[in-house]
């Protein structure tokens, strides 16, 4: 790159960077822009790590208007391109907006790769390197289009090459399509291409096609979207399938709030009412536009952003709501800097005679206990596991000639601050005891610890009968394991079929009874890699990693405890298998004594029924299969017999028909569990022509009323009207069809009245 | 050059310099709630820089995954209207820790 085509900017008030660039770089005044915060101050987030930055400018295009750089990169003419930002993280911003110097202020910098190739590779656009122009040339064929032709075009295919990208990397990295957080936003960007396609008349299912089309471009240097290769196609195939639906959809609501606008005369959409179709059915705003567009409609985009804004604000709230500063504890930053640290020795001890090094409380360190305390301890060597990588916090002891404190749980706050978390349950004598690094013993409960090691071994014998059976898409997104039972969250597609979990379960039991040795070996990542380690998704590793064999079903990078031999398992069931989220599955299961006590219950259960049908075991399936036909039978019978009594009840009833002039009336208060709509048909069939009108209380205190009248003479007699006018005399609205009508209320002593006013609109006829 | 060459060559540079080479983090953040999606290399150093945890080098270089769609640095309604923008991308960076030497840090760029 030639230097006279570089220019720099700092930010206004960093005098320092200016002076650096002017008089130790060299580079003249007319070179160097100085900008505000929105160009050069820079944050990750709302809050966090955050500070001024000095970008390197590269000239693209002839100078505008004889601007100096200076002038160009000030007014941000597109004649010079920001290739490389440094930013100088002095200050931590924090929840409110303060800004505190970082306790390590650092250096941030570094440059955009598809800018600096474009620019590397005498392009004017990144669209046209080679890490995106490949995939946008699949597209413009599958489209059978030459790109560079029409603008509307060449920006379809960008925008399906910039998101095949995306999408892409986002699901080999865990996330999965849903209506909220990072899953919706992977949703959005699935739709926006889609809708590009749909624009240039690709095939419905092109993008999760276009997946695999990719993924060999960039699997060299991140093996990750290879490793998820069929997930990720099935995930994008079913994406687009429901895209379609919500197209259909959201095409009937539009037409819709077309036909009410033009109802009213009125050639514009609420601003609220799009909003909605773009935020709930996720139908595309812009394909919103273009068809209110084509029909003479206006686009209301003022209300359209006002609803965004508001939405926006609301996620902004819910997100202040949680802890979002991230600044350990006083107390915890005071033994860090104190390079206080704990020994993890889990791995092959119980128990460990150690150093206390320190005690908080309340979140402060704290030399003196008493009894009832509730104190973090911080070890030299430590047997008590810190809750990760989904194995819960140890439980145990920790005993001292003068006090005893029980461990119920550990967790590691930062780096090497492994603490166990325990109640003081007694001191010597003295009620309180001074704590001047005093040699424990630190305790694990071994029988819970145990239980525990089995089942975080039974979870990787899962993953691995998860991944022979389903394939090598099964990821672990998510898990559980403590003393009483495992819960494992991984990537999948589907609901597993019956026969599914059955396999997998015998897979997992087949493995405990081959009892293989499991081991742990701590090696270089790239080997661990190499030989087929499991990674788990999001997961931060170092160069140097702990990998789990389990024979020859798994192989993990994990830093859990485990058991010594898959024998002691002894049994693994499956208990559940459900949905968490779009794309990820949830087992549960329990192993060893559990899984036996489990078994027995359930059997126990089963045997209990069959003893009450009188069969055995075997044979009870067949045999409720026989009771529910015979009790299908028995309903079928009942419901005849009701229908009779009913008949029988009706000509009964129609005794009491009266006669107001010449017109058939049957006033009756029936029974509560009569259905009073199929009794009133029933009577007014048997009187016709004529009106009937039942009445019924509804226990406690309600009150319903039905009328039929013959259509003979609804024309002058309407029972809707009738009921909407009368209902408030039950206290309750209602109201129906001119033949049929009904009402419900709270006040049964209406029901008088009600029969008074037929009689008198009857006599009115 | 192509891209795969550029990565490797600025990699590989700064390796030369004496900067550890740290895999690109996950797209989604690590115990971090305050964004929705790793948005620049410094990510998976922050908690270096607040100074609860003490690195075990001096100076990184990452080619890290980066997506820019939702939380403060969105760019998901310009991109393929705009030459620059897109939604993921990858960033390449170097990362002196707990060193505050702007004198120094301004002669690197140039090298490279």
């Amino acid at each position: 790159m030639a230097a006279e085509n570089l220019a720099v900017s700092v930010f206004r008030d960093d005098v320092e960077a200016y002076s650096l660039w002017h008089e130790m770089i060299g580079i003249p005044k007319n070179r160097i822009a100085v900008m505000d915060e929105k160009d050069n101050f820079w944050s990750m987030g709302d809050t966090g790590p955050c500070g001024p930055c000095s970008e390197i400018h590269y000239r693209i295009s002839e100078p505008k208007e004889n601007r100096s750089p200076k002038e160009s990169v000030e007014a941000d003419d597109e004649t010079y391109l920001e290739i490389w930002n440094l930013v100088f993280m002095q200050y931590n911003r924090e929840a409110g907006g303060k800004l505190t110097p970082l306790p390590s202020p650092s250096i941030d910098t570094g440059m955009g790769l598809e800018r600096i190739a474009s620019i590397v590779q005498n392009f004017t656009t990144n669209y046209q390197c080679d890490l995106l122009s490949p995939i946008m040339e699949i597209v413009a064929r599958k489209a059978g289009y030459a790109l560079n032709n029409e603008r509307e075009k060449d920006v379809s295919c960008r925008v399906i090459a910039d998101h095949i990208r995306a999408c892409v990397f986002l699901i080999a990295d865990g996330v999965t399509p849903a209506n909220d957080g990072r899953g919706y936003v992977l949703k959005r960007i699935i739709r926006r291409a889609a809708r590009h396609g749909k624009e240039l008349g690709l095939s419905p299912c092109f993008f999760s096609e276009l997946a695999l089309d990719f993924i060999p471009m960039m699997s060299q240097s991140y093996p990750e979207i290879k490793e998820t290769k069929s997930l990720i196609r099935s995930l994008l195939l079913q994406e687009e399938k429901r895209f379609g639906s919500t197209l259909n959809q959201g095409m009937k609501v539009l037409e819709n709030l077309i036909e009410n606008a033009l109802k009213v005369n009125k050639t514009i959409v609420p601003g609220a009412e799009l909003f909605k179709l773009y935020d709930t059915y996720g139908f595309p705003d812009d394909l919103a536009r273009d068809i209110l567009n084509d029909r003479g409609f206006s686009y209301d985009q003022e209300g359209f952003d006002s609803e965004m804004k508001i939405q926006r604000d609301r996620a902004r709230l819910a997100q202040s709501g949680k802890n979002t500063d991230l600044k350990l504890a006083e107390a915890y930053l005071e033994l860090i800097n104190k390079g206080l640290k704990s020994t993890y020795v889990g791995y092959d001890q119980t128990e460990a005679q150690t150093k206390l090094l320190a005690m908080i409380k309340d979140g402060q360190t704290i030399h003196k206990i008493k009894s009832g305390d509730i104190v973090e301890i911080l070890l030299e060597n430590t047997p008590f596991y810190a809750e990760s990588g989904g194995q819960c916090g140890s439980q145990g002891e920790i005993s001292h000639p003068d006090f005893f404190i029980q461990v119920i749980d550990t967790q590691r706050p930062a780096e090497g601050l492994i603490l166990a978390k325990g109640k003081v349950i007694s001191t010597s004598a003295e009620a309180q005891i001074n704590l001047q690094n005093p040699v424990v013993l630190a305790r694990l409960d071994k029988k819970k610890h145990q239980r525990i090691k089995n089942n975080h071994t039974a979870t990787h014998l899962l993953q691995g009968a998860l991944r022979t059976v389903l394939g090598e898409h099964v990821k672990q997104s998510g898990s559980l394991v403590n003393h009483k039972k495992l819960r494992f969250d991984f990537s999948h597609y589907e609901p597993l079929t019956r026969d599914q979990l059955l396999d997998v379960e015998t897979i997992v039991n087949n493995a405990i009874t081959q009892n293989e040795p499991v081991s742990a070996t701590e090696m270089a990542y790239d080997d661990a890699v190499r030989m087929g380690a499991i990674a788990i998704f999001g997961e931060k590793y170092g160069d140097q990693v702990r990998v789990v064999q389990a024979g020859p079903l798994s192989t993990e990078l994990c830093g859990g405890t485990h058991t010594e031999r898959c024998g002691n398992i002894g049994l693994l069931k499956i208990l559940s298998e459900e949905s968490v989220s779009s794309g990820v599955r949830r087992i549960e299961a329990v192993s060893g004594g559990d899984a036996l006590k489990w078994t027995q219950e359930n059997i126990a259960i089963l045997e209990n029924i069959a003893k009450k049908y009188k069969v055995p075991l075997s044979k009870i399936e067949n045999r409720l299969d026989q009771v529910e036909e015979q009790f299908k039978e028995k309903g079928r019978q009942f419901e005849e017999l009701k229908k009779k009594f009913q008949t029988y009840e009706a000509q009964k009833l129609t005794q009491e028909v009266e006669e107001i002039k010449g017109k058939k009336l049957l006033i009756k208060k029936v029974d509560p569990d009569t259905d009073l709509k199929e009794q009133a048909f029933l009577l007014e069939k048997a009187i016709r022509p004529g009106i009937v009108m039942l009445g019924k209380e509804n226990p406690p205190d309600k009150f319903s009323v039905a009328v039929v009248a013959s259509s003979f003479i609804s024309g002058d007699f309407n029972a809707g009207n009738f009921i909407k006018e009368n209902a408030q005399l039950i206290g309750g609205k209602g109201g129906g069809k001119p033949e049929f009508a009904q009402c419900g209320g709270g006040n049964p002593d209406g029901w008088d009245d009600f029969v008074a006013n037929l009689r008198r609109r009857v006599a009115d006829l | 050059m192509t891209g795969n060459e550029i990565r490797q060559a600025f990699i590989d540079f700064f390796v030369s310099k004496g900067h550890k080479q740290v895999r690109s983090s996950s797209l989604i953040p690590l115990n971090d709630p305050t964004i929705l999606f790793t948005n620049a290399g410094m990510n998976q150093f922050k908690n270096y820089f607040l100074g609860n945890e003490k690195p075990s080098f001096k100076k990184a270089v990452t080619s890290q995954k980066v997506m820019r769609a939702g939380g403060k640095h969105n760019d998901l309604e310009n991109v393929g209207r705009t030459d620059r923008h897109h939604t993921f991308f990858e960033m390449l960076g170097i990362f002196p820790l707990g060193i505050i030497l702007k004198r120094k840090q301004f002669s690197t760029p140039g090298n490279f």
